[in-house]
């Protein structure tokens, strides 16, 4: 009995020890391991990928995408799981195309530094991946993410593409290879756009598959709408492009806009660039002309001298002014006419472009109002489009100007402006003096939540509707019987004003008599306008210099292709093979050239040398007109206005020079 | 002597019930464990279905989300494709491949080419008729195809309708 209880007691005995070490190892396992094995544990359960989220899309104003981002991978090796690096390398190399022995020696440097990332494809498509996964698998691989190789995975990467090209690239812009815009609306709406970077909390089980993923709550990206309408830029674009090509210029702008909304519906450069390959395209390409390039507009500013003196209520469009001989000086600097226009209308002063009456006109309205006009349109400062880089433009305070700065001013020189705000300056004598201010972005919406649509703000009454109106008359004499003939359509009436000016050089600071820009704003249908097309033509060097026989044409091309686009009716005559217009004599830029000072003393004004003066206007020239004249003159004399009595002699290459750097 | 036997005979009764309580009991006993025990058991079992269940839809819905992933980006690639396409850039450069195609020269003349048979010869049918036996054959049996109604205005939302042709000379 004793025999069997102690036998019994120590098989109690060693099982009691048994369970002893088992539940110590188990504390210690449980209690004194806890956080380490845990962490082991959660290690190889858990992964947290980063990925970034897709940029936002660019689209246009019918949602066709100009920018938009692709899910791409990118091919990588982690050295320190490839066992054998040269077999390793040699069926890797066969499969992706790369060089074996660089492969090898790259991944054995990787190795030996122990790298763990070492990219060997980069932004490949979802075609492509299949095809290297399919190459590169391996039977006896066992791995829960692809390719079943040993070593190689895959991380997320994206490219963006911008379908459209070269088209609206300057609005569009580009980003580089970090996601961030450099330009353009990239750029300006880089903040919407971005694609954050989206953390996933993922659970994988033994064999790596993932079975549990938390997403980390993040800000999607914002897609962002245009004004913008692919067909309308891509019908502007090709204009553009035969204009600025058809006149051997150096590059050209055009623009078109809603005078109502100030939507942009097509803002077109040329030369461009395509944003898909910008290391091969020339930087100067890349610069958007039409809000950061300043030049001076020439007679297209008549437009703001001869508004400002509607709306002193100073004439009536069927009013006479004189222009004389066709030369006017003020300050001791000479302006001239391109051809003798006499006694006229103010209607018919501006649809020859006469500068000697746009200078009467502006000395009549005076420094502070034709001031506050300029900047009322806008000149002066930035337009607030949704782009980058916008300059003011150069426009002086009155306190700054010299003697003859106003009657310079009133034709277009002395004063830097941009094709923006050129464009916003007509949109909003066709808005019936209503300015309202140009916008490039339609609307933004971000993934499940509403679009946001960019507010029309209220108008700023920059004339009166009645001077406005009366403006409209007189800027459709410009393309019925003036220098902008060329810009008359088929099937619509049009109006507008063209301008020619020197261009000024900055290397030699001085105006180059050389060099035009030449230029055409105008409207169309004349009596409702449904949108502002302008059109800016740098250097043109063939087939004429003037804005009437250079930018005219354009403007009729992308008015007689986007209009009927736009829906709206013809409001006018629609006859087939019609010629374009002549125009009797072209403009001239109106500032007499130095070495032709002598010439326009003694006869004929230097500008109209090349082309024979057209027959005068034919009118009454009676007493009773004379006097109705005499009339005129005589309160601008009495007036004794403020740039007269500020005489100061100085050159005029010198006075051109200092305004143009200010 | 009487205690001891008093408890002798105690024990001997004693033992004799209780073997004859002791059977039925243990019977009922092991009975009631064992259905305990089959019930916990069917429990765990269906509580690790259950758990593994859960695995695989997880492992199937992460990958079903990959999937749609994919497609989604997949539906990227082809819209970014379909405007590339569709981008005047791209029309420019088909037109002119196809312009200066000499292949279509060649079509011309091959279709020039086709030899007409002689007025003498009888000349085979262009359109072969099927064998039709009688009148009643040739019925015509619609195939549920309407015309088209007229298309509405699209709304503001919609994109916008093709371009008209340009009026231009």
């Amino acid at each position: 009995m004793q025999v069997a209880f102690t036998r019994y007691m120590f098989i109690v005995a060693i099982f009691g020890l048994w369970m002893l070490v088992i539940s110590a190892r188990l504390v210690h396992l449980q209690v004194t391991q806890h956080e380490w094995l845990l962490d082991k544990a959660v290690d190889q359960r858990q992964d947290v990928k980063s990925s970034k989220l897709l940029r936002g899309t660019i689209y246009d104003r019918d949602q066709r995408p100009l920018a938009i981002s692709l899910k791409v991978k990118t091919l990588y090796a982690d050295s320190l799981e490839i066992a054998d690096v040269k077999a390793a390398a040699t069926v890797i190399a066969k499969a992706v195309d790369l060089n074996v022995g660089t492969l090898t020696k790259q991944l054995t440097e990787a190795k030996a530094a122990r790298k763990r990332f070492v990219p060997l494809l980069q932004k490949v498509d979802s075609e492509t991946v299949q095809k290297l996964n399919k190459l590169l698998e391996t039977d006896n691989v066992r791995k829960g993410d692809l390719p079943k190789f040993e070593g190689l995975h895959w991380s997320d990467d994206q490219t963006r593409n911008y379908p459209y090209g070269s088209m609206a690239s300057q609005v569009i812009g580009f980003s580089d290879i970090d996601g961030k815009g450099m330009a353009g609306i990239e750029q300006s709406q880089n903040d919407l756009l971005y694609g954050s970077t989206l953390k996933k909390r993922q659970e994988r089980d033994r064999l790596g598959r993932i079975y549990d993923e938390t997403v980390s709550e993040t800000t999607p990206p914002a897609d962002v709408t245009l004004t913008i309408a692919a067909s309308l830029q891509s019908k502007t674009e090709q204009a553009l492009e035969n204009g600025v090509k058809n006149a051997n210029a150096r590059s050209g702008v055009a623009i078109a806009i809603s005078p109502k909304t100030g939507e942009i519906l097509a803002l077109a450069n040329y030369p461009s660039f395509d944003p898909n390959s910008v290391s091969s395209s020339a930087v100067e390409n890349i610069k958007n002309y039409a809000i950061q390039s300043v030049y001076s507009p020439g007679s297209v500013m008549k437009l703001v001298t001869y508004s400002s003196a509607l709306e002193k209520n100073l004439f009536e469009p069927d009013d006479m002014i004189d222009a004389g001989n066709g030369t006017i000086e003020v300050a001791k600097h000479k302006f001239s006419d391109s051809h003798h226009v006499g006694a006229v209308t103010y209607t018919q002063a501006l649809a020859h472009s006469s500068n000697v009456c746009a200078i009467k006109t502006g000395l009549r309205v005076g420094k502070a109002d034709f001031f506050s006009t300029l900047t009322k349109m806008g000149f002066g400062s930035k337009t607030g489009v949704e782009l980058p880089a916008e300059t003011n433009g150069i426009v002086r305070s009155p306190e700054k100007w010299n003697g003859d700065s106003l009657a310079s001013m009133s034709i277009g020189y002395e004063i830097g402006v941009t094709a923006l705000q050129m464009a916003t300056a007509f949109a909003t004598i066709a808005n019936n003096g209503i300015k309202v201010n140009p916008h490039v972005i339609k609307q933004t919406k971000r993934e499940n939540e509403a679009a946001i649509i960019t507010a029309v703000k209220a108008g700023v009454v920059v004339v009166s509707p009645d001077s406005a109106r009366k403006l409209r008359t007189m800027l459709r004499q410009v393309v019925l019987t003036g220098t902008g003939k060329r810009a008359q359509l088929n099937g619509y009436t049009s109006a507008g004003k063209t301008g020619t000016a020197w261009k000024f050089d900055p290397v030699a600071k001085r105006v180059d008599s050389g060099k035009y820009i030449s230029s055409f704003i105008g409207y169309a249908p004349a009596e409702n306008p449904e949108v502002v097309i302008a059109v800016v033509i740098d250097e043109p060097r063939a087939g004429g210099t003037d804005g009437g026989t250079v930018a005219a044409p354009v403007f009729r091309e992308i008015a007689e292709q986007i209009l009927p686009e736009l829906g709206i009716k013809p409001d006018s005559k629609i006859t087939k093979g019609s010629e374009p217009a002549l125009i009797d004599v072209p403009e001239s830029p109106g500032l007499v050239a130095e070495d032709d000072r002598d010439k326009s003393e003694r006869a004929d004004p230097a500008s109209a040398a090349r082309t024979p003066a057209p027959a005068r206007p034919t009118f009454n020239k009676s007493d009773e007109l004379k006097k109705k004249t005499d009339k005129k003159d005589r309160p601008e004399k009495k007036q004794g206005n403020d740039t007269t009595a500020m005489l100061e002699v100085r050159e005029r290459n010198k006075l051109n020079a200092r305004s143009l750097k200010t | 002597m009487e205690n001891v036997m008093t408890k002798t005979t105690r024990r001997r009764h004693r033992t004799a019930h209780s073997s004859k309580v002791g059977t039925a009991g243990r019977i009922r006993l092991y009975l009631l464990m064992a259905i305990t025990i089959s019930i916990i058991l069917t429990g765990f079992f269906f509580a690790a279905r259950q758990h593994f269940e859960s695995i695989d839809y997880s492992i199937r819905n992460s990958s079903l989300r990959r999937q749609l992933d994919d497609l989604e980006n997949e539906k990227r690639r082809l819209i970014a494709a379909r405007e590339r396409s569709a981008s005047p850039a791209e029309i420019r450069k088909a037109v002119s491949r196809v312009r200066t195609t000499p292949s279509i020269n060649n079509d011309i003349h091959l279709a020039t080419d086709i030899r007409r048979p002689d007025s003498d010869e009888k000349r085979a049918p262009f359109i072969q008729k099927t064998a039709i036996i009688s009148p009643k054959a040739a019925e015509i049996i619609p195939a549920g195809y309407s015309v088209p109604q007229q298309r509405s205005k699209p709304s503001d939302n919609e994109s916008k309708p093709e371009t008209q042709p340009s009026k231009s000379r």
